[in-house]
C-alpha cells in the first residue's frame, strides 16, 4: 500500500542508549540525522525503537516494556557496535512497509505503561480498594503538612535526553518529588567518556549539554551540540572547530530566557561551567588528560531532588549528569 | 447576509495555513538544528500524517478512552470555530457583534482539551502535561482577555470586521503596543506552542501527548497547528488594520499578515527554550497583567477624550 510505504520512507526512530555503549548511540544518532529521521519522544510516537548496545537483564526488560508500547507497523533495531548502525538501520523502511509481516507480529491488547504498572512497594496495608486491579494510592504529608496522595513513578531508562541506563524512582505527590532513588540498570565495562585525550573530554561535555539543552526544550541548540559532539570526535581541525564551539557557546550563555528557567537550581552555573570547560578543552587539542572523574553525583542526586517539582528536577538531573 | 463562499472558503483557507504552518515549522526545526538538506523535511508533516493512519490503535490500561477522544477531537473544532468570525478580507463566516468574546470563548475550549487529552490515557506524564495546560491557562487567559478587551475598547465594538475597520490610519498594534506584545505571547500559550510548550515538552516525553498514537495523535497535531494558524490571523484583524493596504485586495493583505505573523510565531518556537509554568506563572501576574491593565488604560483616556 502506497501510504504504509510512503510513511515508511522517513519513520520516527526511538533510541535507547545502554550505558557504556556511547559509541554506538552517537553513530545511531548520527545516522537517524543523515536519514532526517524524525525522534521520537515516547513509545506511542516511535515506530522504530533503535537500542544502542547490548543492555542487561533489568535494563533490557524495561526496553520490553517500552517496546510493547510501540503500535504497529514498528520496527526494532539492536545495534551492538557502531560499523553495524548504517545496514540496520537501512533495512528498517523496508520492515515497516512489509504488511503481512507486520501484521503476523501486531500484538493486541492493552499495555500499560511502566509509570502505571509500577506496583506500591510494601504499603498494602494502606490500599482502601483497588480499581481495574491496580492498588489504589498511598497518603502521606506533603511539604506543607497535607495528607496528599504518593505516586510512585520511575523515570527512566527510556526517556528523550536521559543520561543511558540510569532510572529514577520517585515519590511523588502531585508534581513534587517526595523522595528518589537512582541507580544506572546494569553497568558494565569501561564507559566511552574515559577514554584519554581533549577531543573525547569536550565531546563528553557536549554530549551532556545536548541533554541539559533538550531538557530545557531548546531542540534546535540540543541538535548543534550534537552536531559540534560529532565534529569534536570526528577529527575536525582545531581552527574550524573553534570559532563553532564558540559561536554556540556565547549563544547559549546569552539566552536570558535560558538563564531565567535555571538559576535558582544551581543548574545555569553548571551549564556555563561546562561551556566554558567545552571551549577550554577545544582550545587545547593537544592536552592528553582524561576527563576528571566526575565526584559521586548519583549519591548527592536524590537529596537534590527531593522537594523540587518535575521540570526541576529534570534540569538538575541532567545539570549533573550522572555517568555510571 | 453570510456569502455562501466564506463557509467554502473558511475550512479550507484554514486546512491550507494549517499544512504549511507544519510544513514550515518542519524545515525551519531541520534548519534551525543545523540538520543537512533542511528542505527535504518540507513533508515531515505528511509522513507524520501517513504514519498515524496505518497505525495499529494501542490502548493503556485502564484508560478513558472517551474523555481522551473528546479532548482530541475539540483542538481542531475549536480553532475553526474561533475562525468563524475573523474577516476573510472583509466578510466573515458570521459577522456577529459579539465576535470578540465568541472567539475567546472558543480558544478557552482547548484547556478542557489538553486536560482530557492529558487525563485519558491513565499516564503519569500525560497528567502532568495535562495540569501544566491548566497553571498555563492561568498564566496567560487574564492578560489575554485584557489585550482583546483592550482592542474593543479602541474600536469602540465587539464585532472582529468593526474592530479591523476601526484601525483607520493607524494600526492598534502600533498604539497599543503592550496589548499586542501580550497578544503574541497568549497566541503562543493558546497553541502551547514554542516557549509555551511546557504541556507537550520533551522533559515528561511530550507530556498530555505521549500516549496518543494514530489518528490521535494527527487529529491533536492537527488542531494544534490549526490553533496556532488561527491565533496568527486573528492578530490581523485585532491589531493589523485586517485587510486595510495598498495596491492589492482585502484578502490578499489578510493573508499576507497572516502568514508574516505565523512565520514570526513558528520562528519563535525553535530560537527560545521551554519556559517552566511555575516561573512563568509568576511572570504573567506580576508584570504582564499590570502591564495588560496600564495599557487599557491609557487606550480608556484616549478614548474617553
Amino acid at each position: 500500500m502506497g501510504l504504509t510505504a510512503y510513511a515508511a520512507g522517513r519513520p520516527s526512530a526511538l533510541l535507547v542508549g545502554v550505558p557504556g555503549a556511547a559509541a554506538v548511540r552517537l553513530a545511531a544518532e548520527a545516522e537517524v540525522r543523515r536519514l532526517g529521521w524524525a525522534s521520537a519522544s515516547s513509545p506511542a510516537s516511535a515506530s522504530v525503537l533503535v537500542v544502542c548496545g547490548d543492555p542487561g537483564p533489568s535494563l533490557a526488560a524495561a526496553i520490553d516494556a517500552a517496546w510493547n508500547g510501540v503500535p504497529s507497523p514498528r520496527a526494532d533495531v539492536r545495534l551492538s557496535s557502531p560499523g553495524t548502525v548504517r545496514a540496520a538501520l537501512a533495512d528498517v523502511p523496508a520492515t515497516l512497509a512489509d504488511l503481512p509481516g507486520q501484521r503476523a507480529s501486531a500484538v493486541t491488547g492493552s499495555w500499560r505503561p511502566p509509570a502505571a504498572a509500577e506496583p506500591e512497594h510494601g504499603h498494602g496495608h494502606h490500599m482502601t480498594g483497588a480499581v481495574h486491579g491496580l492498588a489504589m494510592a498511598e497518603r502521606a504529608d506533603d511539604r506543607d503538612g497535607l495528607k496528599l496522595d504518593v505516586l510512585h513513578l520511575p523515570f527512566g531508562p527510556v526517556l528523550p535526553y536521559w543520561p543511558d541506563g540510569l532510572q529514577i524512582r520517585m515519590a511523588v505527590q502531585g508534581d513534587v518529588v517526595q523522595s528518589a532513588e537512582a541507580a544506572f540498570l546494569d553497568p558494565s565495562g569501561p564507559d566511552f567518556w574515559d577514554e584519554p585525550g581533549a577531543r573525547r573530554r569536550a565531546a563528553a561535555h557536549l554530549d551532556a549539554l545536548a541533554r541539559l539543552l533538550g531538557v530545557a526544550g531548546w531542540r534546535a541548540q540540543a541538535e548543534r551540540a550534537r552536531l559540534l559532539r560529532d565534529a569534536a570526535l570526528d577529527g575536525t581541525p582545531a581552527a574550524t572547530l573553534l570559532p563553532r564551539a564558540t559561536r554556540f557557546a556565547r549563544r547559549v550563555a546569552r539566552s536570558r530566557t535560558l538563564r531565567w528557567m535555571t538559576d535558582g537550581l544551581g543548574v545555569h552555573a553548571r551549564l556555563l561551567a561546562r561551556l566554558d570547560a567545552t571551549t577550554t578543552a577545544l582550545a587545547h587539542l593537544d592536552d592528553p588528560e582524561p576527563l576528571p572523574p566526575e565526584p559521586d553525583v548519583l549519591g548527592v542526586l536524590p537529596s537534590l531532588l527531593a522537594g523540587r517539582d518535575l521540570a526541576a528536577a529534570r534540569l538538575i538531573v541532567a545539570a549533573l549528569d550522572p555517568r555510571p | 447576509m453570510t456569502p455562501v463562499w466564506t463557509v467554502v472558503a473558511l475550512p479550507v483557507a484554514l486546512g491550507v495555513l494549517t499544512l504549511l504552518a507544519a510544513s514550515g515549522n518542519a524545515v525551519l526545526g531541520a534548519a534551525a538544528s543545523g540538520a543537512p538538506a533542511p528542505l527535504r523535511h518540507w513533508d515531515d508533516p505528511l509522513r507524520a500524517a501517513a504514519r498515524a493512519l496505518v497505525q495499529q490503535r494501542r490502548r493503556t490500561f485502564a484508560a478513558d478512552r472517551l474523555l481522551s477522544r473528546v479532548g482530541v477531537v475539540t483542538l481542531p473544532v475549536a480553532a475553526l470555530l474561533a475562525a468563524v468570525v475573523l474577516p476573510l478580507g472583509t466578510r466573515a463566516v458570521a459577522d456577529w457583534s459579539v465576535g470578540v468574546v465568541w472567539f475567546n470563548a472558543m480558544e478557552v475550549a482547548t484547556w478542557a482539551a489538553v486536560w482530557l487529552t492529558g487525563w485519558g490515557p491513565n499516564s503519569a506524564y500525560a497528567l502532568v502535561g495535562g495540569y501544566r495546560y491548566l497553571a498555563q491557562g492561568l498564566a496567560y487567559e487574564l492578560p489575554h482577555m485584557f489585550a482583546l478587551i483592550t482592542v474593543a475598547l479602541g474600536a469602540g465594538s465587539l464585532n472582529v470586521t468593526r474592530v479591523a475597520d476601526a484601525q483607520d490610519g493607524l494600526w492598534f498594534g502600533v498604539w497599543m503596543p503592550v496589548a499586542f506584545a501580550v497578544y503574541l505571547v497568549s497566541a503562543l500559550a493558546m497553541a502551547f506552542w514554542g516557549p509555551l510548550a511546557h504541556p507537550v515538552a520533551d522533559d515528561v516525553a511530550s507530556g498530555a501527548a505521549v500516549e496518543l498514537d494514530g489518528p490521535d495523535r494527527l487529529v491533536f497535531a492537527v488542531g494544534r497547528y490549526a490553533l496556532l494558524v488561527v491565533a496568527a490571523a486573528a492578530a490581523v484583524p485585532f491589531f493589523l488594520g485586517g485587510g486595510a493596504g495598498p495596491w492589492l485586495p482585502a484578502p490578499v493583505w489578510t493573508l499576507v499578515k497572516t502568514l508574516v505573523v505565523l512565520g514570526a510565531l513558528l520562528w519563535a518556537g525553535h530560537r527560545l527554550p521551554v519556559l517552566r509554568m511555575d516561573r512563568f506563572l509568576e511572570f504573567a501576574w506580576i508584570v504582564l497583567i499590570p502591564a495588560s491593565l496600564l495599557q487599557m488604560l491609557v487606550v480608556a483616556l484616549v478614548v474617553l477624550d
